[in-house]
Formats: C-alpha cells, structure tokens, sequence
C-alpha cells in the first residue's frame, strides 16, 4: 500500500532556476488497485511518479511503501526496493538499444539481492517475455523491434522480479491506438492478476479503463474520482 | 556484476572502444621503446658514471707507453682512483690465454650479458682458483670448467713460473660492450672505452675477463695504455690545474667533465627526439580518452539510468564504468606487450640497442595511472552533476 502525504519537490533548489513542481500532494493507493494519473503537461505526472518509483527525492511531506518511510532507508535499501517492489515502465520504454529483448529483461536480475545463476535467469526473462506475448522474439536486438513490441520488453523487464508495483509513465503515448489498446489490455491483466498498477497518461480512453483517476494540476490533486463501475 | 556489466558496457561500442584500446597501446609501446632506448644508450655509461662525475683525467702517454698507477700516484697531486685495465697472460696446452684484467672498483660496476653463467664477481670464490669470464663461445669450454695453466710473468720473489687454476663462471654474450681503454688519450664519449665483443677472434688468442686482486698477488700484471684517473673531492683549483699540466706535457687527456658532458648529451640526444613524440602521443591518447570516453560514457548514461531504475545503486554504475575502462587498460597492455615481446624475440630491440628495464615496468604504470585516472574522473564527473532522472528525462 501507498501512502503519500503533503508532497513537495522542488527542482533546482535554491537556484534561480528553481521549479516547485509539486506542492503538497496527499494520497493513498491500496494494493491491488489500478489508478490513472491524468493532467496538463508540465503539471507534475511524472515527478510524482518518479517520486513513487523511489528513482527521485523530495523535500516535504512523506511517502511510504507498504508501511515503509522511503525517507528513512539508504542507497542500498532503496535500490532494494526498487529492484524487488517497483517496476517502473518509461514513456520512451529506456532499453538498451544495442542489446537483445531477453537480454534488457536480464537487467534487474543482475541487481537483485539472490544472484541467481545465469541459465535461471533466462529463464526467468523468458517467461516474463512470454507473459507479455513476445517470447518468440527474445533474441532479437531491441533496435530492430517496433514500438508496441519494445514497450512490451519494457513491461517485461518491469515485471521480471515480480514486483507488487507496477509504474507506467506514458505507456502507450508513442504508440499507434490498436497498439495501445493491447498494451493497454496486458496493464488491466496484469493488475486483475494482483499487481498494483499506476499509469500516468494524457489518453482519455487509457483513463477510462482504470476505476480511480487522480487528476493533478499545478503541482496538486485537483480530483480524486473511483468510478463504483469500470 | 560490475565486470559482466563493464564487459557489455566495452562489447556494446566495440569498434570505439577498440579503437581507444589500440591508441592506448601505441603510447604504451612508444613509452617502452623511449625508455629501452635511453636504458640502453645510459647502459655503457652507468658503469662508469661515478668517476666521470668526480674531478679527473682520462690519460694516455705521447710515446705509447703503458702508464702505471704507481707513476700517476707519484707525478699528480690529490689522486683518489686510478682505474686501469690491465692484463695477464699465461699457457695452458701450449696455448696462450690473454686475461683482461679489471681493477675491482670497475669489475663490480659491470654487468655485461651472459650467454650462460654469470659474471665472475657474481660467482662464489674458491681458494687457489681465479673466477674468470670466458669471451669466445666458439670453444669447447663450458661453465663451471677448470682450466690450468702456468703464469709468463710470476711475480718476483716466486721461482719460476706459477702454476694457476681459472673456473669459468660466464660466457660472455655475442655483442656485449667491455671496457678496454684501449682509444688514444681523447675519447669522444665512453662508446670509445668499450670494445665490442664480435664472433671474429683475429688474433687466435682465447680472450678471459677477470679481476685484478684475483691475480695481483701472484702475477705481475701488464699495464694498459691509459687510465682514467679521479682526483680528491677537495683538489684546490691550482693542484687541480698543475695535474693537468703535468700531464699535458707527457701525454693526451680527456677531462671527466667533459666527457661527462659528451656522454649525457648524448644519451639525451635521443631523449630530445623521442620525448616530444611521446608527449604529443600521450597528449592526443588523453585528449581522445577524454572526449571518447566522455563521449561513451554520455552514450552509456543512459544504460546507467536504465541500471538504476532497475535497482542499481547509483556509485554502482561508477564502478561499472571504471570496471569497462580497466578492460580497455588491460587490454592495450596486453596488446603493447605482445608487440613488446615480438619486437624482443626478433632482435629487433638488440639491434637497436633497446633495453628493457625495471623503469619500463615503473613509467608503463605511471602512464596507466595517468589514463586510468583520466578516464575515471570523466565518468565521475558526469554520473556525479547528473541525477539519473535528469538522464533519463533528457531522452525524452
Ligand atoms: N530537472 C528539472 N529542472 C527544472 N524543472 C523541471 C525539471 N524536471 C521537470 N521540471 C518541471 O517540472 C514540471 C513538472 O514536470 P513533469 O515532468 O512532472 O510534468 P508532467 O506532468 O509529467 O508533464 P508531461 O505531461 O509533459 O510529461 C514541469 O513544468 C517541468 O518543466
Ligand atoms: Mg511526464
């Protein structure tokens, strides 16, 4: 469960640059939910969810995960977490390019506190690729994928360690509106199947498949709606 | 982990980071190359360096006499050291054997390559045999062979001629420099003191290399030609000028300084040359790790933000980085030291008399440093102003 209570994050501080992006930002999230974030551009989406992904600081305010203060664990305990409990999905899916689908998916393997040995963490990619329907294209280097298929290696490698969070930032902004819908479809699965879902989006229709949008504007929630039907 | 990922991180630009490895190498081997060269210009003049540094003379006779320290000693003021090379003959199966005798302060200084063995101050002494040095290895003699032989000239006082026994600790390399002071009494640098050991023996006579208080007290020793003579620290200037007035008048000198002075202008001569090319070498090997490696490691912040979203800690990704330069290191010394060693095995490096020594090991390292430190500080800096959220923002 997530609890995030009076949020600031104030980029450059102190600097004549300095932007005060979010400015107090109060919610809950049980588990299993699947919320959508939604709001202008430049309103604070991502910041807050970076914040959540535990990939960003802020000043004010706290934010705890499952009964954990965030602010209170270290580099190590953070990269933990980040590597067990989150898995955060980028709008422009942040893989590397130059190496293969199963390969990208490996990554967090590679971080994870158990070192598992190298044939079981193909496999464990490789399962990841299949759940996200593109097991067949495993040794294929990422550059030559289309987008729908890269933002599925990217929600694989998000899901490879099985985390009870799932972010997404934009997931189907770069992508085509069939694309989107299947992306769409594998984030509704893959929440009914008991993950906690997050997508920040600017797509009225991806919005409307979630049961709870949170609208931000200005650095603030401005509504906080559960629809009682999906 | 970190050298799994810096191993992707180095296949994942190859041809640029091959590239670097190579550039890396070529300064690596140059540096090397210099280093052997002035190793093996400075290497006829270390043995002789303490006493071309002291006040002194290199002296030779007008009328071609020998010169005996004895006379030096009784004719100049202030004398310290009088180092000759002297000589003893004796005959073994009615064959002569010529002895080049060193004064021992010079024996121990030298160093010259042995096909086999060692040189004979290096060897352990037995009583009532003389350790010598063998220079032809056309004979059939071995290390550790004794051979016995009787004295033409026996000290007086002893009755006849002196039966002796030599051990031959060393075979002298083909090639090698020994010192003769055989060149007239000017010497235009210390290549002119040496002679080189060549296969050729034109005069028939088995040539041995020993030191003079093996022999002195049982042989008389034939003085050489000249001496090189080192005078007091304290000489006041008018022994020092009377010295060589004395001695200008009976013969020729060289001043120590001077040829001194020779000596290290030569061995800088090539220093002068190699230096500045080894400097624009390094210059352009720092510029090009510098903008290259910033260059990938800007390519590569973006795989280090993907690490860390990823649960990688963020100084992890440093090590990572520093993890890919150190195999672009280890691979351009790997790949100097084949060349190295290839030039070494073909005799390339004898032939132009490159001598590989434990400054090449000190000045490869330092220069390793030099690059390593470079080429960490640029990652460094980068991951360090940068937030991975920054980075990965800046893709967008
Ligand atoms: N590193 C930074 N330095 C200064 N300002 C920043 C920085 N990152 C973001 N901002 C500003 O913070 C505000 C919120 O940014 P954020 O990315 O959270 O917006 P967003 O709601 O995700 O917008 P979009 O829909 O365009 O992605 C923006 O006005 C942005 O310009
Ligand atoms: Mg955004």
């Amino acid at each position: 469960m997530i609890a995030i209570k009076n949020l600031h994050k104030t980029y450059n501080p102190e600097k004549p640059n300095a932007f005060h992006a979010l400015k107090g930002v109060s919610a809950e999230i049980a588990d299993g939910e699947l919320v959508a974030v939604i709001g202008k551009s430049g309103a604070g989406k991502s910041t807050l969810l970076h914040i959540l992904g535990c990939i960003d600081s802020f000043e004010e305010g706290s934010f705890s995960l499952d009964g954990t203060e965030t602010a209170q664990l270290n580099d190590k305990e953070l990269s933990h977490l980040r590597n067990e409990k989150i898995g955060i999905v980028l709008q422009d899916f942040a893989l590397i390019e130059e190496q293969s689908a199963i390969e990208n998916v490996m990554v967090p393997l590679y971080f994870a506190k158990k070192k598992l040995p190298m044939a079981k963490r193909r496999e464990l990619a490789k399962e990841a690729l299949e759940k996200v329907g593109i097991g067949e294209l495993a040794e294929k280097e990422v550059n030559k994928l289309s987008g729908g298929q890269k933002q599925r290696v990217a929600i694989a490698r998000a899901i490879v360690n099985h985390p009870s969070l799932l972010l997404a930032d934009e997931p189907t902004g770069a992508l085509d509106t069939g694309t989107a819908e299947e992306i769409m479809a594998l984030l509704t699965q893959l929440n009914a199947e008991g993950t906690t879902v997050v997508i920040v989006t600017h797509d009225p229709t991806v919005a409307s498949k979630c049961r709870r949008i949170i609208t931000i504007s200005d650095g603030l929630i401005l509504h906080d709606e559960t629809s009682a039907v999906q | 982990m970190y050298w799994k990922l810096g191993y992707q991180s180095f296949l994942r630009r190859l041809t640029l980071h091959i590239l670097l490895l190579l550039q890396l190498a070529c300064a690596v081997f140059l540096l090397n190359v210099m280093c052997a060269g002035v190793n093996g210009r400075s290497e006829l003049y270390n043995p002789l360096k303490p006493y071309l540094t002291a006040k002194g003379v290199y002296f030779g006779k007008h009328n071609g006499y020998p010169v005996t320290e004895e006379e030096i000693r009784r004719t100049l003021t202030s004398v310290d050291e009088v180092i000759s090379v002297r000589e003893a003959v004796f005959r073994s199966n009615d064959i002569d054997w010529r002895i080049v005798v060193y004064d021992d302060s010079l024996a121990k200084r030298l160093s010259p390559e042995m096909e086999e063995g060692v040189w004979f101050t290096h060897a352990p002494k037995e009583e009532g045999i003389v350790n010598v040095v063998a220079l032809q290895n056309n004979s059939d003699y071995k290390v550790g062979d004794i051979i016995e032989g009787t004295s033409m000239f026996p000290k007086e006082g002893t009755s006849g001629n002196t039966e002796m026994k030599f051990r031959i600790t060393g075979i002298m390399k083909t090639g090698e420099y020994y010192p003769t002071f055989q060149q007239g009494g000017i010497a235009e640098s210390v290549r002119d003191l040496y002679a080189e050991h060549t296969n050729l023996n034109p005069s028939g006579i088995p040539m041995l290399f020993s030191s003079a208080s093996f022999l002195e007290n049982d042989v008389v020793l034939t003085p050489g030609m000249q001496v090189l003579v080192t005078f007091h620290d304290d000489i006041s200037k008018e022994d020092y000028d009377a010295n060589l007035e004395t001695l200008g008048s009976i013969g020729y000198y060289t001043t120590n300084e001077e040829m001194n002075a020779k000596c290290l202008k030569y061995i800088n001569a090539e220093v002068k040359v190699l230096m500045p090319i080894i400097f624009c070498l390094l210059l352009v090997t720092a510029v090009g790790l510098l903008s290259s490696g910033a260059i990938s490691t800007l390519r590569q912040l973006k795989t280090y933000g993907i690490y860390f979203i990823c649960g990688c800690r963020w100084k992890d990704c440093i090590k990572i980085a520093m993890a890919n330069t150190l195999i672009i290191l280890a691979g351009s010394v790997l790949v100097a030291a084949c060349a190295l060693a290839i030039s070494y095995s073909t005799g390339w490096m004898a032939s132009a008399s490159l001598i590989l020594g434990w400054n090449n090991l000190l000045y490869t390292a330092l220069l390793l440093a030099f690059t390593f430190a470079v080429s960490v500080i640029v990652p460094f800096v980068l991951l360090h102003k940068r937030t991975p959220v920054d980075i990965l923002r800046n893709d967008d």
